[in-house]
């Protein structure tokens, strides 16, 4: 019985997620306090104190139905740093959506090769298991 | 190609692969592909802005 329950709400997950828009935008809800949107422009700023690794999701997960995103970058950063990827949501919710060489089990990305940084792959070891 | 650069107005698509459980980084003809785990649990995209001021803008395809 408890598989056949499972079953049936990873079911309602999907079919609710596919009647969704595919509008992508950053989303209210899943950030971190310091990064602040702007609905209208697709925006998403850094307007916080420095220190930390913010993040902010998208409103939709992939699925196997939609499994991929595009972003475009409006301004370039003065700092060049970056980044962006995907992530596990219950993970990056226990750490207050903040990614970072401490916390950042659970998010696989890439940032900016730039002024500041060696590599774009740095984030990449990133895993549950191992920061 | 060692890297990344996010260039204004530049285009980057990040796509999951849920046979291969890996997630591709794309921009242009640059792909960079890594392995992922899918089993923890639902999977978002996020992007991260380390300092003051920097800002990210979505384009919905």
């Amino acid at each position: 019985m408890e598989d056949i329950t499972l079953a049936v709400n990873k079911l309602e997950k999907i079919f609710s997620y596919q009647g969704m828009p595919k509008t992508k935008l950053f989303s209210k809800l899943f950030k971190a306090g310091c990064i602040e949107i702007n609905a209208e422009q697709n925006l998403a700023k850094r307007t916080g104190e420095e220190g930390s690794y913010p993040i902010v999701l998208l409103e939709q997960p992939l699925t196997k139905f939609n499994n991929s995103f595009t972003v475009v970058l409006k301004e370039q950063p003065a700092k060049k740093t970056c980044w962006l990827g995907v992530c596990v949501y219950d993970i990056v919710k226990n750490s207050n959506f903040s990614n970072c060489y401490e916390i950042g089990k659970g998010c696989w990305a890439i940032d900016q090769f730039g002024l500041t940084q060696a590599s774009a792959f740095n984030w990449s070891h990133h895993d549950a298991t191992h920061s | 190609m060692q890297g990344f650069q996010f260039l204004t107005g530049d285009a980057i698509t990040v796509k999951v692969d849920f046979a291969k459980s890996s997630v591709a980084f794309i921009k242009g003809q640059n792909v960079y592909e890594m392995p992922i785990q899918l089993h923890l649990g639902d999977i978002y995209p996020f992007v991260g802005c380390t300092h003051l001021g920097d800002t990210w803008a979505i384009v919905p395809t």
